[in-house]
């Protein structure tokens, strides 16, 4: 007997979507539960690993100090995505015009991607001084990265025919650009922000590791030289949260405003220029 | 069908391009006249210089020797009185196809109530009503071509340009397809130019064939088709139409690309 739509959106959709949305909180749940029980009855864990309620009652205690060092943590990252996002969506709207500026963009990437940040992060911070600038600097660093290779990957997906077509029929370069490049980039740019959200908060807190008076990675590193480690975990949960929120935002953002894009758009390698993006500029010319 | 006007005036026109250090012939010396209302096959090998062509015809390649005229002068994009069909179907992803089929009339400033009848008259024609809202990755396969036609159509151009439209159709769909878009030439069809590589494809839509050489493609020959019209592929029309590919395969076979 044939299925109708309906009865095979009734099939797909509650199983998956309850299994989708259930399965990892279930899981984590699971962990969290074996990890108290373990902590409870081999004691000898408990200074080093600190039970998952000692580390909820410790951000409970101190929330508005917490609150006030992640919002730092969370501008700094913030600001050094904004700013990465920024920088590199030009720099790709000019690379896709130009192959010389391709040419010379990619090894710069390469380079900047094989940069470690922690070795980094002390010479900003002589350079730069202590406060919130190094720290946006290294989020800028460690995100422009991943955004200029997606922008370049979105721009670069657009068929030449599309132009070609359009160009016949009149556009221009700036009706070309937002009604064709800038949709097109969208999902590579929500793709971008996802893959760099935990870049820029790893790169705000080693900054703040090195020179800052606040911040979580401030908080984390006088809770380590004081061997504390349930303030550490409370902080690093903290980290792990704004993560999971700024991703989840993210993602509802994706499906609200991108549902014509297939999830989660990659660059192929992209590296030194090869890969899609070049086959497409090869076509161009 | 055709009024006699003359609309396309291609005078051996060649395009040269520098590959590595040599200057090579993409395509030419091509010479051929079309009329008004006339529907035109291009029929030639693979990488025998029909994109190109076709892009030196819509104004998209420069024409390196020779001319083209359109309706009597040059063609400088933008042009919009082409419609224009290219290999790529080049939907825009985040468009429904209503949505894409606008983007055109739009461009051209047409009044969106009236395109939007126009564009679901369309679609209608192609028997592709049930996709109105579909996005385009949820278009079966072949199926972006089409409204890649309907969109070349919605602004009702002088000249409507395809680039192998129906290639990636399978033989059943192509078959409808070709019956749709007759039935919706005949309606609204004006002066026409495919370029394909399908002899039957050919054959069945066109007024004349003009058979291209392997590379750097010229006209071998233009045939003219001298059959009624609507065409099918029915029990009395497909011995005919075969005849006339048999005629296009002779030619071929003279140039040793068919054994």
């Amino acid at each position: 007997m044939p299925i109708n739509d309906e009865q095979l959106s009734a099939r797909k959709t509650p199983g998956r979507l309850t299994v989708r949305l259930g399965t990892g909180p279930v899981i984590l749940a699971g962990l969290l539960l074996v990890w108290e029980i373990l902590v409870h009855t081999l004691e000898i864990w408990s200074s080093a690993f600190p039970s998952p309620s000692r580390v909820l009652l410790e951000i409970w205690r101190n929330a508005p100090e917490l609150r006030s060092h992640a919002s730092v943590t969370g501008l700094e990252s913030l600001g050094g995505l904004l700013l990465a996002c920024a920088a590199a969506l030009p720099l790709a709207a000019f690379a896709v015009r130009s192959r010389l500026a391709r040419n010379i963009l990619m090894p710069v990437l390469a380079f900047l991607q094989k940069i470690p940040l922690i070795a980094l992060a002390p010479l900003i911070v002589v350079w730069y001084g202590f406060g919130m600038v190094p720290a946006v600097v290294i989020c800028f660093l460690a995100c422009f990265v991943p955004c200029a290779r997606n922008f370049l990957a979105g721009l670069d997906s657009v068929p030449v025919e599309t132009v070609e077509i359009l160009r016949t029929l009149g556009a221009g370069t700036s009706k070309l650009s937002y009604t064709v490049y800038l949709p097109a980039c969208l999902p590579y740019a929500a793709n971008a922000i996802k893959m760099s959200i935990p870049l820029a908060l790893a790169g705000a807190t080693i900054t703040e590791f090195v020179g800052a008076d606040a911040g979580l990675g401030y908080l984390m590193f006088n809770a380590g030289s004081k061997a504390d480690s349930t303030q550490l975990f409370a902080a690093l949960t903290v980290l792990l949260l704004i993560a999971l929120c700024a991703h989840a935002i993210l993602t509802f953002i994706q499906r609200l405003w991108i549902p014509w894009a297939t999830p989660e758009p990659m660059p192929t390698n992209m590296e030194y220029g090869i890969g899609i993006g070049n086959k497409l500029q090869d076509r161009r010319n | 069908m055709s009024t006699g006007a003359l609309e396309i005036h291609i005078e051996n026109a060649c395009c040269t391009r520098l590959i590595g250090r040599e200057n090579r012939t993409l395509v030419g010396p091509v010479s051929m006249e079309i009329k008004s209302d006339e529907f035109v096959s291009m029929i030639g090998p693979a990488r025998c210089g029909k994109t190109t062509l076709l892009k030196m015809i819509a104004g998209i390649l420069p024409v390196t020797d020779g001319e083209i005229h359109f309706a009597g002068s040059e063609v400088h994009p933008p042009c919009r009185h082409f419609g224009l069909v290219l290999q790529h179907p080049a939907l825009l992803p985040w468009r429904t196809v209503t949505q894409n089929i606008m983007i055109h009339a739009k461009m051209c400033d047409l009044d969106p109530a009236e395109s939007r009848n126009r564009a679901r008259r369309l679609l209608a024609w192609l028997g592709l009503t049930q996709f109105e809202e579909s996005w385009p990755k949820d278009l079966p396969t072949g199926t972006a071509h089409s409204i890649a036609v309907c969109r070349a159509m919605i602004h009702s151009p002088s000249l409507l340009l395809m680039d192998e439209p129906f290639r990636t159709l399978d033989p059943l769909a192509l078959e409808q397809m070709l019956d749709g878009f007759q039935r919706l030439w005949a309606e609204t069809g004006r002066t026409a130019l495919l370029f394909t590589g399908n002899m039957q494809e050919a054959v069945l839509l066109s007024d004349r064939v003009a058979v291209m050489s392997p590379p750097p493609g010229r006209i071998l020959e233009c045939i003219t088709i001298d059959l009624p019209r609507p065409r099918r592929l029915d029990k009395k029309m497909t011995p005919l139409i075969a005849e006339y590919c048999n005629r296009i395969r002779t030619l071929y076979r003279a140039q040793g690309i068919l054994p």
